[in-house]
């Protein structure tokens, strides 16, 4: 039970690691396309562990929309901060995410089960996407999850995953604007700073 | 303190102490916030004291509950359930005589005594809903209250907390050890695995957990009240 909660974490991350293609695609079609590559990175027993890890590196940081995240995360405080404070904290986060996810892939690429994946519907509004879908576990429970998705020079990058209502950004929102309130933006990124050499040194 | 008298003095702090701890006006626009629970207000004038708790808790997940659950096997798990299960056989079995009643919709003694007491005897209980004492406050329209860390038990909000508090003497305090952001009704094997993970990628644990806490408690409260409206609807 515990490694299908671990591959669901897993899956969540990675599922919107799409590669760029040339031709546009529907959100769907690119959800659908991300959870295939995803699985087949995998189940690829040719790959070394280092190599499975730096491809799904690669794809996550392809297909995070991590300037998105990061305004909607400080919210009020975006708008305060200064064009420098604002491009600290996109490095900062997206180097946290990485460093926070990147044990957790290896610890949970090995426990892959062949869980199915359905994705389910979608909804488009201007420029933005909602694409819902199931994780189906091997012991059959089903697990919603949705990706949110913003159209990009031609391609749909995420801005926030929701696993049974609850969001990751709302969860990551709640905290950093908490401690910018308490802190100021010196004090966050002081935080994330020894956050990122913690999780570094535990490699 | 009596515990009485301390769920007393936790109820009137939360009336004295109604305005939000954080809130978000920010112009970002997203087409589907209605899809995932917005982070709800929460209260929270207790901070100092639920941190203490939190700081607590936390030594015993990661310190004894973790090692524990990794070290121990399954059978021996439920063996020590089922141990402290039969320690407090005796009030289980008074509150399960009165569960049963309740579902079957029947116990006009149990739900008026209740109903009385909380004034909220023009909903009965539909069939199959265990009227646990969290969800009699909040029909009897008690809001949540503010964020509280109980010891041991994790977080909760003050009127779920004092049902919880009862719940503990009535049913197996191994049922109700799941950290803050793990799905009800998971093991506690999975629950305390959520807990490291949002622990390890967290800058404030606290404040993370907080959040979690939140939304998911937003999400019940959702739930419950669609289903509480089918009923009543007589759907």
């Amino acid at each position: 039970m515990k490694t299908k909660k671990a591959l669901v974490l897993f899956l969540i991350i990675l599922m919107v690691a799409l590669p760029a293609f040339a031709a546009p695609q529907s959100p769907r079609e690119q959800v659908q396309t991300t959870v295939d590559t995803v699985l087949e990175t995998l189940a690829d027993q040719s790959l070394s562990a280092e190599a499975r890890d730096r491809r799904l590196e690669e794809l996550i940081r392809q297909k995070f929309d991590f300037q998105l995240m990061s305004q909607w995360i400080l919210g009020v405080h975006w708008r305060r901060a200064t064009p420098e404070q604002r491009d600290r904290f996109i490095d900062l986060f997206t180097e946290l995410l990485e460093t926070t996810y990147r044990d957790r892939m290896s610890e949970y690429a090995d426990q892959y089960a062949g869980e199915q994946v359905e994705v389910v519907s979608e909804r488009i509004i201007d420029n933005r996407a909602l694409v819902d879908t199931i994780v189906v576990t091997q012991d059959r429970k089903r697990i919603p999850i949705s990706y949110k998705l913003d159209l990009q020079q031609g391609e749909w990058r995420a801005y926030d995953v929701v696993i049974e209502e609850v969001s990751l950004v709302n969860t990551y929102r709640a905290e950093y604007s908490e401690l910018v309130r308490r802190h100021g933006f010196e004090g966050l990124f002081s935080r994330m700073e020894t956050r990122i050499a913690e999780l570094r040194a535990r490699k | 303190m009596k515990p009485l008298n301390l769920l007393a003095l936790i109820f009137i702090l939360s009336l004295i102490f109604s305005a939000p701890a954080w809130s978000f006006d920010d112009d970002f626009h997203d087409p589907f916030e209605d899809v995932g629970t917005a982070a709800p207000d929460i209260t929270d004038p207790l901070e100092p004291l639920n941190r203490l708790s939190f700081w607590v808790n936390d030594k015993i997940y990661r310190y004894f509950l973790s090692p524990l659950n990794e070290s121990v096997s399954a059978g021996l798990r439920e063996a020590l359930c089922n141990g402290l299960s039969v320690c407090i056989a005796p009030v289980r079995t008074v509150h399960g005589g009165m569960e049963f009643r309740f579902r079957d919709g029947g116990s006009e003694f149990g739900r008026l005594a209740l109903g009385y007491l909380l004034q909220v005897l023009d909903r009965p209980f539909s069939d199959g809903e265990v009227p646990d004492l969290e969800r009699i406050l909040a029909r009897a329209g008690l809001g949540t209250g503010p964020y509280l860390v109980l010891p041991v038990l994790g977080p909760s909000t003050v009127r779920d907390g004092v049902g919880k508090i009862a719940s503990f003497y009535l049913e197996s305090p191994v049922a109700l050890l799941e950290p803050a952001g793990a799905e009800s009704g998971s093991s506690l094997g999975d629950a305390l695995v959520t807990y490291n993970n949002i622990h390890r990628g967290a800058l404030d644990p606290y404040l993370s957990v907080r959040s979690l806490f939140s939304q998911q408690n937003e999400k019940e409260n959702r739930s419950f009240q669609i289903a509480s409206n089918s009923y009543l609807e007589g759907g």
